[in-house]
């Protein structure tokens, strides 16, 4: 496919019938065992906006299931496929018209548009109101107001499918005095996030928990408690480049969910992901120094869902790494 | 050949319901009810089609701008890339609002994609409105034959009992007046009189229903006809459009973030620069201080014995130099990070081949 700018284009893989089904039921089964908590991306809502995607319930509308050959994810294109589906189906409902006439008018001319507007009936009326996982969406809540200090606690929730293929939520903890850098307060203390903010959390997804707090700290009148980015992704797949030492069965997968916190309430340093991209030493001992100032602590874990033939392999290649994680088995 | 009882007896039988004037005006009434229905429905839906098409090229046009401006950033060109956001409903201005360049290319393609996921429902639904019409023109098509099967057959009745009728009455002016033969035949006259009433009156509105229902079917096709174009437009713009959208939706994050790792390192560096100024005048201050302590501090140590207001000075000053070396050092430190995540970044960067023009780096 052209690409618009070199580079940029994601690999990916389309599976088709029984394929994308089986793909599917997977899916949902890992996020049920994964266990996820409100640091993670919600994990109900990713399952049942990807039961979207089972041709159960799209009823062959759509050929296939693209997947992103980087994290094993449906891509966004699909995601948003879905999302539009979801937002449309209330509307399309009442446009498409009586479901009797259709039933009538589809058994006259089967395999029609008739046929066809009868599937997209049932398919609308199935998705209607399913929940969705938030592709890009910021919440600000006032924890609370020390009016005395000019001083604002907030809560901020930033759900995002970032550009790398991986479902992140940021949870971050901090304190704003003064001026609106992360939002205003009203009387009735609600927060109104500003853009400004929106936009900067918005464009370091993809760097870790640590860069956050660093580059959130460095901001005038911000005092930062806690950043907290769970990941859901990467999932390896059997046809799949998996880490190094990380076999996966045929027909078998490796689900993998990160927790990446730096934060001053974190007793001590320490990094239990053992697929944490490695960090210079430079650039650890500088990280050493901010961190000892501003006295945060960085923890880093990660969890693993796959078939339960697997789960001795996934400890043993975690205990290569280093570190003990947390594996469910399905 | 006289024409027997029997004859007049027979049953002649029409298919459909029983006609008449009534009944064939009620039958027009509502199939011009029928199409009327049909051509207000084409005309809601063709102006749901043009509002569509209208949206849809407004939509592709807007993305067609945003790679054309991306194209021209990548190439250090001037570009409106921040102006084009301001159609979004929720951006208030370009001069007063900085958002992320990958979430306003991810809201316009998700509102693209809502356009076309509407177009090509209504894509359908105008195909099935095709089949129906369609539909219409076949029942039609089975009452005209009908009609005419019916007007033939009352033809036929009307020719027999015209000929019965002519017979008869030349029967009639052989016999014997006032004899139970004239009177018999008489009777009979009468009966084809009535039969031929009937029968040609059947004839008249078979003919009438055929003619009418035709001209109806006429309308038909031609509705049949402009939905087969409205339809055949749509669709091909919306194939047109899905793969286009298609073309952006695996890339429009990456372009996304390109873009905004951009505006980060050029962000990052202007903090950078900054930093470093301060960094370089504090340096000079501390070095200039220390320099002032150490040529000093003889006469400082002895003076401490003294502890009175000006040795107390001393020390509180030289606290805070102190404390503003330890920010020296933070602040060396978040730049060191700070750089090493540039880096990062500017990996990303040539990875994409996303080059910063120069007017605005030097901005």
């Amino acid at each position: 496919m052209t690409e618009i700018l070199p580079g940029t284009q994601i690999p990916s893989r389309n599976l088709v019938d029984t394929q994308a089904d089986l793909y599917i039921d997977n899916f949902r089964k890992i996020m049920r065992s994964a266990r996820l908590n409100s640091q993670y991306p919600d994990g109900r809502a990713l399952a049942e906006h990807a039961g979207v995607f089972s041709s159960q319930v799209h009823r062959g509308l759509y050929k296939g299931l693209e997947i992103d050959e980087r994290t094993g994810l449906p891509t966004y294109k699909e995601w948003t496929r879905a999302q539009t589906d979801i937002t449309l189906a209330a509307k399309q409902i009442v446009s498409l018209g009586s479901r009797s006439a259709m039933v009538t008018k589809a058994a006259q001319h089967p395999d029609s548009a008739h046929s066809r507007n009868l599937a997209r009936y049932d398919y609308y009326t199935e998705i209607n109101g399913t929940q969705m996982a938030p592709l890009g969406s910021m919440n600000v809540v006032v924890r609370r107001v020390d009016r005395d200090r000019r001083l604002a606690h907030f809560h901020v929730v930033l759900d995002k499918l970032d550009a790398s293929g991986v479902f992140v939520r940021y949870s971050i903890d901090l304190a704003q005095q003064g001026d609106a850098a992360v939002a205003s307060v009203d009387g009735r203390d609600l927060a109104s996030q500003s853009d400004n903010f929106h936009a900067l959390i918005y464009q370091f997804t993809s760097l870790d928990a640590e860069f956050m707090f660093v580059k959130l700290a460095s901001m005038a009148g911000l005092q930062v408690e806690r950043v907290i980015k769970g990941t859901v992704g990467p999932f390896f797949l059997d046809w799949m480049q998996a880490p190094a030492g990380l076999e996966i069965s045929p027909d078998g997968f490796v689900a993998t969910f990160g927790l990446d916190m730096a934060a001053v309430d974190v007793e001590a340093t320490r990094n239990n992901d053992p697929l944490a991209p490695a960090t210079d030493e430079k650039t650890r001992a500088t990280y050493a120094q901010v961190a000892s100032k501003l006295g945060y602590r960085v923890f880093k874990d990660r969890k693993f869902v796959c078939p339960h033939a697997m789960v001795a392999n996934v400890r043993a290649f975690a205990e290569t790494r280093g570190t003990r994680n947390v594996v469910y088995g399905v | 050949m006289v024409y027997k009882s029997e004859f007049l007896e027979q049953t002649v039988t029409y298919s459909g319901d029983a006609i008449s004037v009534r009944s064939l005006e009620e039958l027009i009434g509502g199939e011009r009810l029928r199409q009327n229905e049909q051509v207000d429905e084409l005309t809601r839906m063709h102006q749901r089609n043009s509002d569509l098409q209208s949206a849809l090229v407004q939509e592709m046009d807007r993305l067609r701008q945003l790679s054309q401006e991306l194209q021209k950033s990548r190439q250090g060109q001037r570009n409106k890339l921040a102006d084009m956001f301001t159609w979004l409903p929720w951006v208030k201005s370009s001069a007063t609002t900085r958002r992320s360049i990958e979430d306003l290319l991810r809201r316009q393609f998700e509102m693209s994609s809502m356009r076309l996921r509407e177009a090509a429902d209504f894509a359908d639904r105008l195909d099935a409105s095709k089949i129906d019409l369609y539909d219409e023109i076949d029942r039609l098509n089975r009452k005209i034959i009908e009609s005419a099967h019916n007007e033939e057959t009352a033809a036929a009745r009307v020719l027999e009992l015209r000929d019965a009728k002519v017979e008869v009455e030349g029967e009639l002016l052989l016999a014997e007046p006032s004899t139970s033969h004239e009177r018999e035949l008489s009777a009979k006259l009468d009966r084809i009189r009535r039969l031929l009433a009937e029968h040609t009156t059947k004839l008249k509105l078979y003919s009438t229903a055929e003619d009418r229902l035709a001209a109806l079917k006429k309308n038909t096709r031609q509705l049949v006809e402009t939905i087969a174009h409205l339809q055949s437009d749509i669709t091909r713009y919306v194939t047109a459009a899905s793969e286009k959208l298609d073309l952006v939706a695996g890339q429009i994050q990456a372009i996304g973030a390109a873009a905004d790792a951009a505006n980060v390192v050029l962000e990052l560096k202007q903090s950078l620069d900054a930093m470093t100024e301060s960094l370089n005048l504090t340096t000079q201050f501390v070095v200039e201080t220390q320099a002032y302590f150490r040529d000093n501090v003889d006469t400082m140590i002895d003076d401490l014995d003294l502890y009175d207001e000006e040795t107390e000075l001393a020390l509180s000053r030289n606290l805070a130099f102190n404390e503003s070396f330890d920010e020296l050092d933070v602040e060396h430190a978040l730049t060191s990070a700070l750089a090493s995540q540039i880096d990062a970044l500017e990996e990303f960067d040539d990875e994409v081949e996303f080059h910063i023009p120069e007017e605005v780096k030097s901005t």
